[in-house]
């Protein structure tokens, strides 16, 4: 059983059909946390704005794009910045980077599920939701090598199942949820 | 044996063993790093590898490669707005000045001199500097890769094309080169803000996420500087939700905006 004191830090990865999901999650959350979320998820690379004003539209925790060596705050949702791969340095603070992008993706969610994973080690929630590619199942497999706690989204509830199922694949998922059994996991550990 | 992302231990173990500080990186991201390094010099075995990693040349190449990410400074919007406004309210006529401290990688200035070139503005100077020869050096291989997400940014104004990058570069042994008539406006240097014993002062310092990355002690001492690096009613500009620290020489800034990490020196 998942305590509410393991967890220190969220990660949530997604691509395709995750924003209604997000939303969703976003949505039924409470309004404040002792955590930091970090959500990487495909975006178009030159649509700057748009998606943390969509997504704050219904959640009651404010979601903000960081920059490059921003300090991670907690009660608050770090989203991915378009053609930015977001990552943790081992002091604390965010990795901003337009480096080349990993499985035709910038924001990679390798990336940042592998930094978060390598920063907050077995206190870390990793969560994969919905996606037509194989990222983040990289990530998945090292929040798991280093202790972490894992969840996919059902792929039987995702708009495409790719994504959980590469991560089932390639590493040890300790939970598959559907949407709203992620929401209730969120809220007995925020 | 083929050098993949699945045996970077051992490259990473090498790197170490020669003294590269990597410390303060996740391996995620130097990994991904080395990934794109390798595919740019097209390495792609464990013994070339090897054989090039006992130059110094290569070993500080890679090293700067590793340690310096690529970053847009004109994604932070709300700064880049006030310095347009500043700028358009001083004029042409008037000199300015303005200070980037531990400049690691040179796109922040480059792009700020482009901009103020489209903006018709030459009465001024940017002073940048980095802690040590090695990233000074770093800073000044200006490579198109570093800034083209500035450039080509919304809020850079203008679209970047292949004719208006030839205006600010030329190619040199592989490099692309800021245009002299423009470098001429930057003063480079390795004496930083925390060594100076003579701080010059400037209009705007733009210290965005540089106090985060130390200590409180540390910020109350490098604060003290930025205090002293900053005319009276100049600016300081710090990183978005950086907060300001406590202290003495806080009370010396007023925040011109609630919500902008802009702060002026009143006192």
């Amino acid at each position: 059983m998942l305590s509410k004191f393991d967890i220190k830090a969220v990660v949530i990865g997604g691509s395709a059909g995750s924003l209604q999901v997000l939303n969703t999650i976003f949505s039924q959350l409470p309004d404040k946390t002792r955590l930091p979320i970090f959500v990487a998820v495909h975006r178009l690379k030159h649509v700057y704005t748009g998606m943390p004003e969509s997504l704050n539209i219904k959640s009651k925790l404010h979601i903000v794009e960081p920059y490059d060596k921003q300090a991670i705050a907690p009660g608050k949702i770090y989203l991915a910045p378009a053609n930015y791969h977001m990552a943790l340095e081992r002091s604390g603070i965010f990795s901003m980077s337009s480096d080349e992008m990993v499985l035709g993706s910038r924001p990679s969610i390798d990336i940042t599920l592998g930094s978060c994973a390598e920063y907050y080690k077995k206190n870390l929630l990793g969560i994969l939701l919905t996606g037509a590619n194989k990222d983040g199942a990289d990530g998945m497999r090292k929040i798991h090598l280093n202790g972490g706690h894992t969840v996919v989204q059902d792929p039987k509830t995702c708009m495409i199942d790719t994504m959980p199922k590469a991560a089932l694949a390639a590493t040890t998922i300790d939970q598959i949820l559907s949407v709203e059994e992620i929401i209730n996991l969120l809220k007995t550990i925020l | 044996m083929d050098l993949s992302f699945e045996n970077y231990d051992s490259v990473l173990t090498e790197l170490k063993g020669k003294g590269l500080d990597l410390q303060h990186r996740t391996e995620t991201l130097v990994k991904r790093k080395l990934e794109n390094f390798f595919d740019q010099k097209k390495i792609s075995n464990v013994d070339i590898f090897y054989q090039n990693s006992s130059s110094s040349a290569f070993l500080s190449e890679l090293h700067h490669f590793l340690i310096v990410d690529k970053t847009e400074i004109f994604r932070y919007a709300d700064a880049w707005n006030f310095l347009r406004s500043f700028i358009e309210m001083k004029g042409g006529a008037h000199h300015f000045s303005i200070y980037i401290p531990q400049c690691a990688s040179g796109e922040d200035l480059i792009s700020f001199a482009i901009i103020f070139d489209r903006l018709g503005f030459s009465n001024y100077s940017i002073s940048a500097d980095a802690e040590n020869e090695q990233k000074l050096l770093r800073a000044k291989a200006l490579y198109f890769e570093d800034f083209k997400h500035d450039v080509s940014h919304q809020n850079f104004g203008i679209v970047f094309d292949k004719n208006l990058f030839e205006n600010y570069f030329s190619l040199r042994e592989k490099k692309y080169f800021f245009n002299k008539n423009i470098d001429k406006h930057i003063v480079w240097s390795t004496d930083t803000l925390e060594r100076k014993t003579n701080i010059q002062q400037h209009e705007i310092v733009y210290a965005a996420n540089i106090l985060n990355q130390y200590k409180s002690e540390g910020q109350r001492n490098l604060l003290s500087n930025l205090y002293a690096a900053t005319k009276l009613n100049g600016y300081l500009i710090l990183g978005n939700q950086e907060p300001m620290p406590l202290g003495f020489y806080a009370n010396m800034f007023k925040k011109v905006d609630d919500k902008l990490p802009i702060y002026q020196k009143t006192k």
